[in-house]
């Protein structure tokens, strides 16, 4: 059994894989940031007392949840070209992560909402701010506030649901990683370094955003 | 068809293994622990994708070295049962944790041997607290199982993904495979549901 | 007559099938200290609620400072107005909530100025020289910078007083708000409702505390099942005792 593990390879090939690693974060931080434009809407849409966009908030969530996130890529970048809607891989893939992001984030928020006691939104209309002010200056800020452990955690599962851009070929970590594989039949340099550079980055990030998090809870 | 037996192997694998997991990761010592807490983190730590495409590529050239020929179908197995493991893994040392250190206590004052007393009184109270996870993983694996397509298993997406290329109604096809994995999905909530009410006391 | 600062007419709420109150009627002259008692249930709170139009009521009037607030008749029918109009009619009361319900992510001049602000669109440094005043008024002057969570109850009741009054309503409303307090506080927040009143400060005062309802109030309501039972002076009701469901009521107060 003879397999002679090769730096070199893993050398040479570094530099594609950690520019695919850049590209996946940067896809998981711009679906991240729509998805929570998308899922405050929704959120905002699932709590109000209008029943039919209660149905919509709740059906877009059921939707984008309960379908496996592969199908929804097909769905855009090889489903709606038949329709006339044609986006490129980069693209449609952002777009199919941003609304598959939005959904969580509006399970998410939509709790945040809830959990805040009916009493202070009393008191904002008791000293007469509008809805409008209500939902700027109280509800937002109170929501956000217990959202974001949620948040800066998802943005690791999100980071890691970017490797299903490879299925479409988008150049990220994933499809370099398996480039590599198919190409040089060097199963290990290539598979290892992938989970390796995942694994650091994700760790990464969880730091970062736990000391993120020490400093804003000094106030 | 593949989809299920996957998704199906995948769970049972996942879950009885994982119980088990969960269990050393609870109560095991420090040395023990670790080798398990490494795979969980590892595990969890990757994309699917990754894991997928790893154990295929990687256990397919070892074990064909010892010539043994896994179909795409085992490899893929054995990768979504990797996974399920290391989720409900978490889930049941979560669960077990959570349990006040006094129940145990309990049980030896009436001189129950620590086996009986996690059968009889630990893990009854876990249950309820690993379905509504569980029901979760349960959910992933369904869905994990369309990314076997991505190493050739013949399932439901792959076939029509084949079926569409020669068909203009791409659209279609595609939403009502996504509407088909929609019903199980919502299916296997509204069981878990159920599962949550028989569970709770 | 016409100098009444607040008149309620026959004011009748409904809960679902069931009643609230009914009937109620009410009269204040300006910088009048009227307390509302009765047992849990009998609607004194729900009663300041219609009066800040945060309850819905289906029947009578409110008329405050001359104007009729909460609802008017459109095309000979009664309806509420829109959520636009009752939020300038809410800043024409002010409420204190048995709960506090500070901002928590506000600091206590925050609190104040809020409404200030972004309600009635006064200058940053304008509405915060008079916020700063009112904390300093109600004794928090070292803590305008504060957190709630970093404020004893009493303290934050107090701000939650500074945030009402800075509206600079026509009429205060109390609801309760020392119920949540653990004893040795209530006394800081009944001197500040006690200072308001000699202020002159048009109050309603919806209390178990007894002693001090007899203290500083000028009128006392007794609200028992939905009804307006008893309306005194705090001799008539506190010492004469003339009804006798106000007697029951009372001695389960040791007054």
């Amino acid at each position: 059994m003879v397999y002679y593990f090769s730096f070199r390879v893993i050398q040479n090939n570094i530099g594609d894989m950690l520019n695919g690693l850049g590209l996946g974060l940067f896809i998981a931080v711009i679906s991240l940031f729509f998805g929570i434009i998308l899922g405050l809407i929704a959120a905002f849409a699932a709590v109000s007392s209008n029943r039919a966009l209660n149905n919509i908030a709740t059906w877009y969530t059921a939707f984008f949840r309960n379908t496996p996130l592969l199908v929804l890529i097909f769905i855009v970048y090889f489903g709606l070209p038949s329709v006339g809607i044609m986006m490129g891989r980069n693209v449609s893939f952002i777009f199919t992560l941003s609304f598959y992001a939005g959904a969580y984030m509006t399970e998410v928020f939509r709790a945040g909402l809830q959990a805040i006691p009916k009493g202070i939104i009393e008191a904002g209309q008791a000293i007469g701010l509008s809805r409008f002010n209500i939902r700027r200056y109280i509800q937002l800020p109170i929501m956000f506030r217990y959202v974001l452990p949620s948040m800066s955690n998802y943005l690791i599962s999100l980071f890691k649901d970017t490797s299903l851009a490879a299925s479409i070929t988008v150049p990220e970590l994933t499809y370099f990683a398996r480039k590599l594989n198919v190409e040089t039949f060097r199963v290990f340099e290539a598979w290892l370094t992938a989970a390796f550079l995942y694994v650091v980055t994700c760790y990464l990030i969880a730091y970062l955003l736990r000391k993120l998090e020490r400093k804003l809870r000094i106030e | 068809m593949n989809m299920v037996t996957a998704t199906f192997f995948a769970i049972i694998i996942g879950t009885t293994l994982g119980i088990l997991f969960g269990f050393i990761l609870c109560y095991g010592n420090k040395y023990v622990k670790f080798p398990f807490r490494l795979y969980v983190d590892f595990i969890r730590g990757i994309p699917i994708l990754v894991t997928i495409f790893s154990i295929y590529y990687i256990l397919g050239f070892l074990l064909s070295r010892v010539g043994i020929n896994l179909t795409n179908l085992q490899s893929g197995i054995i990768a979504l049962s990797a996974l399920s493991t290391a989720q409900v893994a978490e889930i049941t040392r979560g669960a077990l944790q959570s349990i006040p250190k006094g129940q145990i206590e309990a049980g030896k004052t009436i001189g129950l041997s620590f086996d009986k007393i996690f059968v009889f009184i630990l893990f009854p109270q876990a249950i309820a607290q690993i379905i509504p996870p569980w029901i979760n993983t349960a959910t992933e694996m369904t869905k994990g199982s369309t990314l076997l397509s991505l190493i050739g298993v013949p399932e439901l997406l792959l076939t029509a993904h084949q079926l569409v290329a020669t068909n203009t109604r791409a659209l279609l096809y595609y939403m009502f495979i996504g509407l088909i994995f929609f019903l199980v999905n919502t299916l296997i909530q509204r069981f878990g549901k159920f599962l949550e009410k028989k569970a709770s006391f | 007559m016409t100098d009444l600062l607040l008149k309620i007419n026959n004011l009748k709420k409904w809960y679902g099938t069931n009643k609230v109150f009914e009937d109620v009627c009410l009269e204040v002259r300006p910088k009048e200290v009227v307390s509302i008692i009765g047992s849990s249930g009998s609607g004194k709170t729900t009663l300041l609620r219609c009066i800040i139009l945060l309850e819905e009521f289906q029947g009578g009037s409110i008329i405050l400072d001359g104007k009729e607030i909460g609802y008017h008749i459109v095309n000979g029918k009664r309806k509420r107005h829109s959520e636009k109009v009752i939020s300038s009619q809410r800043i024409l009361t002010g409420m204190v909530f048995q709960s506090f319900n500070l901002f928590p992510h506000l600091t206590a001049l925050k609190n104040v100025v809020l409404g200030l602000i972004k309600v009635k669109h006064m200058d940053k440094s304008e509405a915060e020289k008079i916020g700063i005043k009112l904390l300093e008024r109600v004794g928090l002057g070292e803590k305008i910078h504060s957190y709630p969570s970093k404020l004893s109850g009493g303290q934050q009741q107090r701000v939650a007083i500074a945030r009402a009054i800075a509206m600079n309503p026509k009429i205060m409303l109390f609801d309760e708000v020392t119920s949540a307090l653990d004893p040795e506080l209530i006394g800081e927040v009944l001197n500040v409702i006690k200072q308001l009143a000699e202020d002159g400060t048009t109050m309603l005062i919806v209390t178990h505390e007894m002693r001090f309802a007899y203290e500083v109030s000028d009128k006392v309501v007794f609200m028992d099942a939905g009804r307006i039972a008893d309306v005194g002076t705090p001799q008539e009701i506190f010492i004469e005792k003339k009804l006798p469901r106000l007697k029951e009521f009372l001695s389960t107060f040791n007054v």
